[in-house]
């Protein structure tokens, strides 16, 4: 019974990985950059979360949707400022270096223009578990059951609903199979009379809106701060790169085993060590498979 | 850049050095000395750091952890009970300072060997997270092992004691001041060397440095050894600096503040390194709550020189310099001229009998279903030039690859001069006397024509490491000489005096020229020419082919794959055509071109069955 | 007749190489144009600068008499040019019906639903093969069928003006056959304009009304296609001057 709760907490946790991770893919999958600064944008939907429900009390799911319009603001102003100069520039990762300087000014805008404390962010559905499968115990009261958060819960459904809806915009519709051709061979798609600055502007967007979305998410089971999301950021890569950078399945895959490893690892090793698994598994896939698991391997021709 | 200096300088400077070791009495305060002793051992993570990024060209986000290795591994081999009486560490090795720092370098790099693997498969942004990621698992080793680290609460080192001499405090400067100084020679020596070079190489272009018989997984590891090693002695110094270190001083913000700082300075440049790192040290000094704002400064700091200074505080200053004192190259190429003047370029490709020049039997190609050559067996004598034409997709780069190694064909042997060539690498090849030359032009860019000669001559150079370290006589006398060589080659074709111009300031023909000096500098017994008349005008196609004559006159065996029908049919000896990875014909050019099969590779079968006259 | 596409001195670089050295040809509506010469002559770096894939150096190009160059690549398909690209570039992740419609994309962007349902009926009436195979995955036709895809793709948005890459690259002669079939299927239904740039010159003249022939960047001769069959120019042009045995 503790695993299991254990395992939705592992779950949950390991939703946000996949939406983060989702973030990376879809920037990735049609600019080819990796957006370093993502965490950070978690962090910052995280905190204007906070700023709009706790402090300002507004309703939740108000400032759901101005932290995703904030978040897709922000993305569009990080490929204009960031992103689109640096891939203009003779050095071929002047984007990575762009992208991680966003990513410490978002962090640092934080501490400075809001708080460096840590803070509590309420559930809108309250922070009492939801007890199942409680039996009755010979002494008359009721056993613990399984215990499940409510939040945990909103968690899995929002992220499992947006990536089922972004990956269903990609199949079915026109505009998303678009997408995907820009992702694929980006100057044929311009053959077909698709605009790919349009595509990739939107694509960020959507990405760092995703990001977003996942701070607010997160943050009432853990705590909102200005660093809360550097090391999510990073193990999110690992995530994305478990799974394929380009698959959305592979997100989830990959935040999946992510978010179990760290709550099996931290229960049964210890916490200190929760992180390892992950990384461990990054690193000999980046050695022996670099595309994923549900990567497709380039076939390069010289 | 150019390692010569006007003798007057050159014997001024070692005395300017000492002048910095009257800075501690005449500062005269704990708190200064202090910000100045920190800015050393910075200064020698960043340069540490710059062999990766500035040298090799991949951007490490995780160094802090290598600096933590060495500050740790000093930290926990020297520290005492006394000092450390609440701790969780199991054992004391109180070694002297000294000795621990022997561990501790060797320590940092061998996890710089355990990171240069990983570079060898992944670039850029793969490559980045990785870093970061290594970073990461080093601090959560020392934040986690207690019974080693102490955990979060870190380890008190004792001051500093040489031969029962109190080095602590201001008195530090005296022990790090000399190992900057050694650091940045020996950091200046190997990036200004045939070292140096061939990791530019690598970072411009892999392929290209192979074929210049440079192993890239040698130096790409070897690069991040000695970045690593380099890191880790900054990190045991700073291990002293505060006599304590802590997990938190070595987390992911580190690494990325100090990429900061190298890029600020400028990047490829000893006294960049101290620049930038000046900066970081002192800004949050000169404002008061600097400390504040100092990421969000820093992070809009990185993004300006990104767009507007690229290169750097240095650079910056590079271009100032040259407004009052425009580049003069005149004593150095009087010195080239006359040391060039007694190098026979030619001498060591002249063959006499023997084996023939090239020998594919049987040799076929294939990526999973499509098969790219087949059955092709190809046989070029000594001191012949062949040229290798086809349509479009008719396997002749696939060919060459399979030539030079960069791909192993499915079936069929190579030999070269009698030699197998099967199981050789690229660079192997290439020290076998395989040059070449590449369609795309794969020039070193911001290596001058000179240095990309030079990368040509990399198999001459026999210095040790050691030698090239300390500017030894053995290592200064190769580069002496290699320098006159790839003048000499310049000569050759005609370049000279593009010698101190960046390859990527060339005009196309002069890249195309650039690149055969380059190939020739490998003292090639087999030249492969890949489409060197592509985009050039009648007149260089016509220097090229006197290129040509000259090299076969020589006694250069050479392959000529091309597109440009008058210039292959006039220089080759023979001709072999290829189509859909077939062999369709061979012979001397008069002939090639009559042959009605190859009239019908190329432009499809005539309606009429009138053969049109030549 | 004023030209549908008329290019004057056109100047293209591609790195450090100057690629086109002053090209001047015109297409008239309704005509086929074939453009020949040997590998690295210019041809397809003059298909990507019409489809501003490239942007030229000096000169100019005008479509229906209005200015091209300014245009970005999106732009040049909204006003009527298809360019079926080398290497027929079909999307491989994509099925067969997708990549059709992705050739619909502007259509359908205007909201012409119907008149895409139809066309794409229509292509599966010319290409039956690509009706069978609908559902497959464009990466694991075979070279000929994905060149008949890259060409149904190109054709569904209605096209004033096809622009034609290589079709014959890396195809077995046998195929090739079948697509030039096709190629002067599509000249004797009049349907649209095409400027066809190909290697295999004979091929090519044979198809088209009119032709240029490049070499190195610039145009050796043009004219009326059958003329040059007999125009020993063009071997010349790919196989170089006559070399004594």
């Amino acid at each position: 019974m503790q695993t299991l709760q254990l395992l939705i907490s592992g779950i949950a946790q390991g939703m946000i990985y996949a939406l983060v991770a989702f973030g990376y893919n879809i920037t990735f999958s049609t600019s080819k950059t990796l957006n370093f600064s993502l965490g950070n944008f978690l962090m910052a939907g995280g905190v204007i979360g906070f700023v709009l429900y706790m402090t300002r009390g507004n309703p939740y799911w108000a400032a759901v949707l101005a932290v995703m319009a904030v978040g897709a603001i922000g993305g569009a102003i990080l490929l204009k400022v960031a992103v689109e100069p640096s891939l203009r520039q003779r050095n071929a990762y002047g984007w990575i270096l762009a992208t991680l300087a966003v990513g410490i000014i978002l962090r640092n805008a934080a501490e400075v223009f809001w708080s460096t404390d840590d803070f509590k962010f309420r559930s809108p559905l309250g922070d009492s578990p939801i007890r199942l499968f409680q039996v009755p115990k010979p002494d008359g009261t009721l056993s613990a059951g399984l215990g499940v958060y409510p939040q945990e819960l909103l968690i899995i459904g929002i992220s499992l609903a947006i990536v089922a809806g972004v990956e269903a915009f990609r199949k079915f519709t026109v505009f998303g199979k678009a997408v995907q051709a820009v992702s694929e061979d980006k100057d044929t798609a311009s053959l077909m009379g698709i605009d790919q600055r349009f595509v990739i502007l939107f694509s960020f967007m959507l990405s760092t809106a995703i990001a977003c979305l996942a701070g607010v998410l997160v943050a009432p089971i853990t705590l909102v701060s200005a660093t809360m999301g550097t090391v999510l950021g990073v193990k999110a890569y690992s995530a994305s790169i478990i799974g394929g950078l380009e698959s959305g399945i592979g997100a989830v895959v990959g935040g999946l085993f992510l978010g179990v490893s760290e709550a099996l690892t931290a229960r049964f090793v210890s916490t200190g060590y929760k992180d390892v698994p992950g990384f461990v598994v990054l690193i000999l896939l980046l050695l022996f498979k670099p595309s994923g698991l549900f990567g497709r391997a380039a076939i390069r021709k010289v | 850049m150019d390692a010569t200096r006007r003798p007057l300088l050159f014997r001024l400077a070692p005395l300017l050095l000492l002048l910095p070791l009257v800075l501690p009495k005449a500062i005269d305060n704990g708190y200064y000395v202090g910000l100045l002793n920190r800015i050393m051992v910075y200064a020698i993570l960043v340069a540490s750091l710059d062999l990766v990024v500035g040298y090799i060209g991949d951007v490490s986000i995780g160094h802090a952890g290598l600096f933590a290795i060495g500050a740790y591994a000093v930290a926990v081999l020297t520290a005492s009970p006394n000092l450390n009486t609440e701790s969780t560490i199991a054992h004391f090795y109180q070694l002297p300072f000294v000795v621990a720092l022997v561990p501790a370098v060797l320590l940092a790099a061998f996890a710089g060997f355990l990171l240069g693997f990983p570079a060898l498969r992944s670039s850029g942004p793969y490559l980045a997270v990785i870093t970061i990621v290594y970073g990461l698992i080093i601090y959560t080793f020392i934040n986690e092992q207690e019974l080693i680290t102490n955990g979060t609460k870190g380890i008190t080192l004792s001051t500093l004691k040489l031969g029962g001499v109190r080095l602590g405090g201001i008195n530090y400067f005296y022990v790090v001041y000399p190992v900057l100084v050694v650091s940045m020679f020996v950091v200046h020596n190997v990036t200004h060397s045939f070292w140096g070079r061939a990791f530019e190489a690598i970072k411009y272009s892999g392929v290209a440095a192979e074929s210049c018989g440079i192993s890239r997984s040698y130096f790409k590891v070897a690069a991040f050894v000695l970045s690593a090693a380099l890191a880790g002695l900054a990190g045991g110094f700073f291990a002293q600096l505060d006599a304590y270190v802590a997990p938190n001083t070595f987390a992911y913000n580190f690494s990325v503040e100090f990429l900061i700082a190298l890029i600020f300075g400028g990047v490829r440049s000893v006294l960049g390194n101290l620049i930038g790192v000046a900066l970081l040290v002192t800004l949050p000094d000169i404002f008061n709550r600097f400390n504040d704002y100092r990421l969000m400064v820093y992070g809009t700091l990185l993004l300006l020189v990104l767009y507007f200074m690229p290169e750097g505080v240095v650079g910056i200053g590079r271009r100032i310099w040259r407004r009052f004192r425009p580049e003069d190259h005149t004593a150095e190429f009087a010195a080239l001229e006359k040391a060039a003047s007694d190098v026979d370029v030619l001498s060591g490709m002249r063959q006499g009998e023997g084996p023939p020049a090239l020998e594919l039997q049987g040799v076929e190609m294939r990526f999973g279903g499509l098969t790219a050559v087949r059955d092709l067996s190809l046989t070029i004598p000594r001191g012949a030039v062949r040229g290798l034409i086809g349509p479009n997709g008719s396997g002749k780069s696939t060919t060459v690859n399979v030539l030079t190694g960069i791909y192993v064909q499915t079936k069929g042997r190579v030999l070269s001069f009698g030699d197998a060539l099967d199981g050789l690498k690229t660079w192997q090849r290439a020290r076998k006397g395989i040059a070449r030359t590449f369609q795309n032009l794969q020039l070193f860019a911001d290596l001058t024509v000179l240095e990309n000669v030079m990368v040509g001559l990399h198999q001459s150079f026999k210095s040790s490491l050691f030698e090239v370290m300390f500017r030894l006589p053995r290592a200064r006398r190769e580069e002496r000489e290699a320098r006159a060589r790839a003048y000499a080659l310049l000569k050759f074709v005609g370049m000279e005096k593009a010698a101190f111009e960046r390859a990527r300031n060339l005009s196309y023909g002069q890249a195309r020229h650039l690149e055969i000096a380059r190939a020739l500098a490998l003292s090639p017994r087999l030249l492969l020419l890949d489409e060197p008349a592509a985009g050039l005008t009648a007149g260089e196609i016509e220097e090229i082919n006197a290129l040509i004559q000259r090299m076969k006159a020589a006694g250069v065996s050479i392959l000529l794959i091309e597109h440009h029908m008058d210039m292959v049919m006039a220089i080759s000896d023979e001709v072999t055509v290829l189509d859909f990875g077939k062999k369709i014909a061979e012979g001397k050019p008069g002939v090639v071109q009559a042959d009605p099969i190859v009239v019908e590779a190329y432009l499809g079968k005539h309606p009429t069955s009138v053969v049109v006259p030549a | 007749m004023s030209a549908l596409l008329s290019v004057k001195d056109l100047v293209v670089d591609y790195g450090k190489i100057r690629a086109l050295k002053g090209l001047t040809l015109d297409v008239a509506e309704g005509e086929l144009v074939a453009v020949i010469g040997s590998n690295g002559a210019g041809k397809t770096t003059l298909m990507r600068t019409i489809s501003s894939l490239l942007r030229p150096t000096s000169g100019s190009i005008t479509f229906e008499s209005k200015d091209l160059i300014a245009a970005p690549p999106h732009e040049v398909v909204r006003r009527g040019i298809a360019h079926v690209p080398e290497g027929r570039r079909v999307f491989a992740q994509q099925t067969v019906r997708d990549n059709l419609v992705l050739g619909a994309f502007l259509p359908l962007r205007q909201g012409l639903k119907a008149q895409v349902e139809e066309d794409l009926t229509r292509m599966y009436g010319i290409f039956p093969r690509l009706k069978e195979r609908q559902d497959q995955l464009a990466g694991t036709l075979s070279g000929g069928e994905q060149q008949m895809l890259a060409i149904a793709r190109a054709l569904v948005s209605r096209p004033k003006l096809l622009l034609l890459d290589e079709p014959s690259m890396g195809l077995a002669p046998v195929i090739i056959d079948e697509v030039f079939r096709l190629i002067e299927q599509l000249k004797s239904s009049k349907s649209t304009t095409i400027l066809l740039v190909e290697q295999l010159a004979f091929r090519a003249l044979e198809v088209a009304d009119r032709a240029y022939v490049i070499e190195q960047g610039h145009i050796r001769t043009s004219g009326p296609a059958k003329a040059m069959l007999a125009n020993p120019d063009v071997q010349r042009a790919y196989l170089g001057a006559a070399h004594a045995h």
